[in-house]
Formats: structure tokens, C-alpha cells, sequence
């Protein structure tokens, strides 16, 4: 899996791309830990070069989300390639999570409504 | 910290340990797992009753725990005893952890507990199930639950009636993708989803090689109707007659509560055999030790209900496995990252051959053991209760 970050106004956006699995957890685990240490933290993901995710990275960013929310923060998904998009349907994780449908979408509306966001 | 949903107040309706009742290991992980969750205000576990002299005992909770036995396996009244405790406690929301047969060993008793959702929902209770298997994948002939064709086709009517009546749950959480699709497709429900069994246990990857010297291989459940040991026994004689004379034999469990005496009946066919050992019922605490000292653990089934619990155990330990090859257990297996040698149910000559494959190939055993326990580790319960907050939550909101 590969990762890049984006800062825009002090709010990363996580780009992914390739295999989200067990192995791309413990490539960001940290990271994510670290990004929602703080108080209100704020984060966007981008899903859209994701080809394939499993159970333990939807673990991961179930677990991320729980955090920001504890610390009254937020984080919003965005371009959920059609594999993310089956699995977050088969869940129904895509009605827990803010998910916005581009990343200019995602920049722009950050405390929505969970669901998805244009 | 507490989360936005602190004050929230979980029923489960589970068994437990010590009850026995089929998904007390579950229950108990589930349990100790939610009791850990800051932003619960309150978990109330609706258990079965113990009999006389035995005690729920909970440990760790950092929430507040209130234990209240209101249902028996096999009591036609659990329903209404089971509304009666919610009515009187006021849980915000009530998560059922159930399979088909957990509320009584016969169809009635059985098919009643089912109505229990929707009783609660019908009285304005939000309530979820999250429901270890599905009426369509199991063999009720292998599970004791029809003999007869006539009758497992009756059965399998009211299973559809029966699986209607929990759709009207807010929410119907099933632990394997094949399970979501036949009921979203069948019963054109939208309100099904996926909720992955989980891991029970975390930690560093663990030995994979036992410190007895003798192979021993183990295998756990509750048996006697598709789970039977008597194809393991006569593998493991052919093993003992052969390249492993030392082979030693661990069947921890009990019977199933469809087949009272079973074990009993298969220890005085094969005699005393002081190479197999019969644990009864394993404590908690016990487990751990058992999974440990196995090399390889073994599923002697003839059809499966549903996402196995002792696999992910098996894999938290690192341990191979050794699986039929039938349908739910094959699909996991993929699904799920899992590795193991597969031999045709019931015949003892190909178990013996899938033992022989494991044992004779130290590395093959151990690349299998730690594929096992990477897949085991991906997802643990701890995570999976979020899972559950989460949807929960979500619909209390709605």
C-alpha cells in the first residue's frame, strides 16, 4: 500500500492507494494514533485508489474514527473506490462514517451529518 | 474520556460462563469486551439461569454490570420473561448474541426464544441481533434437528418465518459475507449487515511449537451431533499404528445439548485409551493452556453453523488447523485469510492423511500456524464491539 499526506488549513488529507490489509495497517496504525491524539482532531482519508480493504483496516478506521469523535474531533472519508464501497455497504459502515463523494467535497464540508456529503 | 454516546445503557442477551449454553465463549469475550467501553453508562446481561449453587462472576468490567439471569434454556416463556426484564430495567437499546438453537434444544422452545426481538421491538425497545448462522446453510439433519425430510422441510418454513420475525430487528448482524447476500437477496432485507466474528485474544505471536515432546492434537466444541470425535479416534489410531506412536489425543468440551451422553457412549465404545484425554467442560482460564500445548487442532465436523470460534481461537494461538471440507469452514478459510489441510468429513483414512501433511512438515505446520494467527490478529472482538456502539448508536439516532 502506498500513503501520501496533504496539509491544507492544518488538516491532513491521507491518500491510499493499492492493498489496504493487515500489512497496510501497521503501516499507518501509528500515524492515525498519532492524528487523533490531539484535542479536536480533524482528518480526511482518501479511499480512492484503494483496490482491495479487509476486515483489519475497516478495523483500523473504525477505531481511528472512535477517537476523533471521543476528542470532539472529526474525520470524513472521501472517493470510495467501488471494492471500499462494497464492504462499507455490506457493513453498512457507510452509514456511520461522513463520507464525502470528492475530496474538494471533503475539504469543504468537515462536521456533517454521518452519511455521505454531496 | 467519554464519547458522545456515554450515556448509553446495552442489554445483551447472551450465555455466559458458567452457563454452558452454545456461545458462552463468545458471550464471555463479547461481555468482557463491551465492559471495557468508556461511553457505556450501563451493560445488563440477560443470561440463562445457573442451577442452584453457581454464580455469575464478572471480572475487569469498567462499567457498571448488572447480571440478570431471566431465561432458561428450553423454557417456552423466555420471551416474556425476557420483556419483562427489559421493561423493568430500561436499557436504551437490547443486542441479542444467539444462533437458531440457542433458546431451547427442541423446535418449540427454539422457535419461541426467536420471537424474542421482535417482541421487543413490537414494544417500542430498539433492539439488534447479531445472529451466528442462518437457517438456509444449515444441515438440520446433521445438527439433530430433523431426521426426516418431511420434517426438516417444515422446519425450514418456519426457519423462514422464524428469520422474517428477527429481520424486524432494527438491525440483523451476521459474521460472514455469504450470510448478508442470501438474506438481503431473499428476504429483500436492508437492514442485514456484516459484523466480522473477531479475535478473541491479542498479544505477541506465540510459540508455535508445544513443549511436550509427543504430538498432541486437540480438538474443542461441544459434540455429538455434526461435531463427532469417532472419525478423529480411528485417524489418530492409524497415526499411533504408523509414523506417530506417541500421538496423543485431546477432546475438551462437552456434549451437545442435542445429544445428552454422547462423549460418555464414545468412551466406553473405544475403552481406555490412556492417550486421549476427555477435559469435559474447559474453564475460561483453562484455554489458553490447552490451544498451547496442541500442535495441531482439528475440527472433526460433518456440516458447520456458522463462522467458528474456535478457529479464530486456534489462529490467536498460532496453531494449524485441520477442517473439513464443507461450506462455511472452506469459505472462512478465504474469506477470512485463514490456512489449513482439508480432509473429507467423516472419513478417517483422509484425516489422517491431512494430519500426516501437518505433522511430518515442521515448516509447512508453522507457516500455516502463523498465517493463522496474522489472520486471527487482524480483527479483534475489542474491535468488533466498536463496531457494535457504533450501530447502535446510529440507530437510537434515527
Amino acid at each position: 500500500m502506498n500513503t501520501q499526506v496533504i496539509w491544507r488549513d492544518e488538516v491532513p488529507l491521507l491518500k491510499l492507494s493499492g492493498r489496504f490489509d493487515a500489512h497496510g495497517v501497521a503501516a499507518i496504525r501509528g500515524w492515525l494514533r498519532d492524528m487523533t491524539a490531539v484535542a479536536r482532531p480533524r482528518l480526511i482519508i482518501d479511499l480512492g485508489a484503494v483496490e482491495y480493504i479487509d476486515s483489519a483496516a475497516l478495523g483500523l478506521l473504525v477505531a481511528s474514527l472512535k477517537r476523533c469523535r471521543e476528542r470532539g474531533g472529526q474525520m470524513v472519508l472521501t472517493s470510495l473506490a467501488q471494492p471500499v464501497r462494497i464492504i462499507f455497504e455490506l457493513t453498512q459502515m457507510d452509514q456511520v462514517f461522513p463520507i464525502a463523494a470528492s475530496e474538494a467535497m471533503a475539504w469543504a464540508a468537515f462536521t456533517p451529518e454521518p452519511g455521505r456529503i454531496g | 474520556m467519554k464519547a458522545e454516546n456515554s450515556s448509553l445503557t446495552v442489554a445483551l442477551v447472551t450465555t455466559h460462563p458458567p452457563g454452558r449454553g452454545t456461545l458462552n465463549e463468545y458471550g464471555f469475550h463479547l461481555v468482557r469486551a463491551l465492559s471495557r467501553k468508556a461511553e457505556l453508562k450501563r451493560l445488563i446481561l440477560l443470561v440463562d439461569e445457573l442451577p442452584a449453587g453457581a454464580d455469575y462472576d464478572l471480572e475487569d468490567a469498567l462499567v457498571p454490570v448488572h447480571v440478570e439471569p431471566c431465561w432458561r434454556f428450553g423454557d417456552w416463556r423466555n420471551p416474556l420473561r425476557i420483556l419483562r426484564a427489559v421493561r423493568r430495567l430500561k436499557p436504551d437499546v437490547v443486542l441479542f448474541n444467539i444462533q437458531f438453537a440457542s433458546f431451547g434444544p427442541d423446535k418449540v422452545s427454539a422457535a419461541l426464544g426467536l420471537a424474542a426481538p421482535m417482541l421487543l421491538k413490537a414494544a417500542g425497545i430498539p433492539t439488534a441481533v447479531l445472529l451466528h448462522n442462518i437457517m438456509e446453510t444449515v444441515d438440520l439433519a446433521q445438527t439433530g434437528f430433523a431426521g426426516h425430510s418431511v420434517t426438516a422441510a417444515l422446519i425450514r418454513f418456519f426457519g423462514n418465518v422464524m428469520t422474517r420475525a428477527l429481520l424486524r430487528s432494527d438491525f440483523l448482524a451476521l459474521t460472514m459475507p455469504k450470510y448478508v447476500e442470501i438474506l438481503s437477496e431473499k428476504y429483500g432485507a436492508g437492514n442485514v449487515l456484516l459484523a466480522p466474528h473477531g479475535a478473541f485474544e491479542a498479544g505477541p505471536p506465540p510459540d508455535p511449537e508445544p513443549s511436550a515432546v509427543r504430538p498432541r492434537i486437540l480438538t474443542f466444541g461441544k459434540f455429538g451431533t455434526y461435531k463427532c470425535v469417532e472419525p478423529l479416534i480411528e485417524a489418530a489410531l492409524v497415526l499411533r499404528a504408523g509414523r506417530h506412536p506417541d500421538m496423543e489425543l485431546v477432546i475438551a468440551g462437552s456434549d451437545s445439548p442435542n445429544t445428552p451422553g454422547y462423549l460418555a457412549g464414545v468412551r466406553k465404545r473405544y475403552g481406555h485409551q490412556p492417550w486421549i484425554s476427555y477435559t469435559g467442560y474447559v474453564a475460561e482460564q483453562d484455554v489458553p493452556g490447552l490451544f498451547r500445548e496442541a500442535a495441531v487442532v482439528v475440527f472433526p465436523y460433518t456440516s458447520t453453523t456458522g463462522s467458528s470460534g474456535v478457529l479464530h481461537q486456534a489462529g490467536s494461538y498460532g496453531k494449524a488447523a485441520v477442517l473439513p471440507r464443507i461450506g462455511d469452514l472452506a469459505e472462512l478459510i478465504t474469506e477470512e485469510g485463514y490456512a489449513g489441510e482439508f480432509f473429507e468429513p467423516e472419513a478417517p483414512h483422509s484425516l489422517a492423511r491431512a494430519l500426516a501433511r501437518l505433522l511430518d512438515d515442521d515448516d509447512r505446520r508453522r507457516r500455516i500456524g502463523r498465517q493463522n494467527y496474522l489472520a486471527a490478529r487482524g480483527l479483534l472482538i475489542d474491535d468488533v464491539a466498536d463496531w457494535y456502539l457504533l450501530h447502535l448508536a446510529r440507530i437510537l439516532k434515527e
